[in-house]
């Protein structure tokens, strides 16, 4: 009788799980410019799910390059640090959310 | 040609097409229809301030979008095909009829469009980007040229 496998969410770190996720995303949705299609894609959707523990890995992968994680890391805090006057804006936008970022020690 | 594109876009290579920018994540296809100098911020009817609309309210249908570009003087139109003298767009839509990319029509008929966050492409036809994830034209809008 075969054994019942790990469930692959404990067999992978929060970073690995993140990583393919992110790029799992990026295939499907990077010709998309539909904010819908984009968040509601279920690999965005999955790393909303991570909660918590996902939040310092999306800033830091915005900090390497600009990325559309706002909507996740808005759904995931709360919090909303982008001025009106930066709307769409997502260099104000990234810059927003990595001093938010920074003044928790998140990165 | 690059393969992912020929990829999402199964009907790309039906007729000419080119490559006209990097990739960019700072605009999208709506930005990019909007104005050839709107490479700053993305457009989206969605909730500010995640993404810029000029107007309210912001939902996804046909009807928002050609509010939008009224506010830029387009009005809707009957055709396609280049008429001198106009500026003309032209929306996508899926199968609900949820608006999916725009495009705009260049002083050489061919079409102009910043596909998501990958590459601004130069193409003849609307129907190349047609059958893929963009679905169909539904909508054009024109106005008369103003520069």
């Amino acid at each position: 009788m075969a054994e019942l496998g790990t469930p692959e969410l404990y067999q992978t770190t929060v970073e690995e799980r993140f990583q393919t996720l992110s790029r799992n995303w990026q295939e499907e949705t990077a010709h998309l410019s539909s904010f819908t299609k984009r968040i509601l894609n279920p690999h965005y959707q999955q790393i909303i799910g991570i909660g918590p523990p996902v939040v310092p890995l999306l800033l830091r992968d915005l900090a390497r390059e600009p990325r559309d994680w706002f909507w996740a890391l808005h759904a995931i805090t709360g919090a909303n640090p982008v001025s009106l006057q930066d709307e769409g804006d997502f260099a104000a936008m990234r810059e927003a959310w990595l001093n938010w970022g920074k003044q928790r020690g998140m990165i | 040609m690059p393969e992912g594109l020929a990829r999402i876009f199964p009907l790309l290579e039906s007729a000419s097409f080119k490559i006209t920018s990097p990739e960019d994540v700072q605009y999208n296809c709506v930005a990019w229809a909007a104005s050839p100098s709107e490479t700053r911020r993305n457009w989206w009817p969605a909730p500010s301030p995640f993404y810029f609309w000029p107007t309210e309210p912001r939902e996804e249908t046909i009807e928002s979008f050609r509010k939008a570009f009224g506010r830029l003087g387009y009005a809707s139109c009957d055709t396609n095909d280049f008429e001198p003298g106009y500026e003309k767009l032209a929306i996508y839509a899926d199968e609900d009829n949820v608006p999916t990319h725009m495009v705009r029509q260049l002083s050489s008929g061919h079409w102009t469009s910043k596909l998501g966050e990958l590459e601004d492409i130069e193409h003849q036809t609307l129907e190349q980007l047609s059958g893929s994830d963009y679905g169909r034209v539904v909508q054009v809008l024109k106005r008369k040229h103003t520069e």
